[in-house]
């Protein structure tokens, strides 16, 4: 599969839980880092 | 990540978020708080929606593995990491992706081994740069 580019493309929306059931959306107002993990194991 | 977390501070300093995502259920993600002490979000994505938005592909089981990556997680192991079973996809790569204040994507990376990641200053550098 080749690989997609996404820098200086708007980034999409998202809402996810955290461990606590605690709903996360991007903050618009702010710097964001997004560090997606492998497996935990 | 380790990387990441020595330096918590100066992306405090230069006001970034940070969420960290994985796809593993619920009490794996859990037991990972407890035993690194993360403090920043972990957020929960079990059908992998936000990984493939942001393009996080698989990789070959040469990818993942092989001498280095085996090193490595020796290395892990040796400096007191409990590996445990993961019932998730071995093959789902990480990465990282920097979004600035407007909603732009400012840095995207796909991590190709396990252990490919950026640098943090190559990270710290975006928002530098584009703070002036």
């Amino acid at each position: 599969m080749p690989r997609v580019e996404l820098a200086n493309l708007p980034a999409i929306d998202f809402e996810l839980p955290d461990i606590d059931g605690q709903m996360h959306r991007l903050d618009d107002t702010a710097w964001r880092l997004i560090v997606f993990h492998r497996h935990l194991g | 990540m380790t990387q990441l977390r020595q330096r918590e501070s100066e992306f405090a300093d230069k006001h970034v978020q940070v969420y960290v995502v994985t796809f593993d259920d619920n009490f794996l993600a859990r037991a990972y708080v407890e035993q690194t002490s993360l403090k920043w979000p972990l957020l929960i994505d079990r059908e992998l929606k936000l990984y493939r938005a942001f393009s996080m592909d698989r990789g070959t089981w040469w990818a993942i593995i092989n001498p280095i990556s085996i090193w490595k997680y020796l290395l892990l192991m040796f400096r007191g990491r409990k590996l445990q079973k993961s019932g998730a996809d071995y093959r789902q790569m990480g990465g990282n992706v920097l979004i600035d204040p407007t909603g732009k994507i400012r840095f995207h990376y796909v991590s190709t081994t396990p252990h490919d990641r950026p640098t943090v200053d190559e990270i710290l550098e975006v928002v530098g740069s584009a703070e002036g």
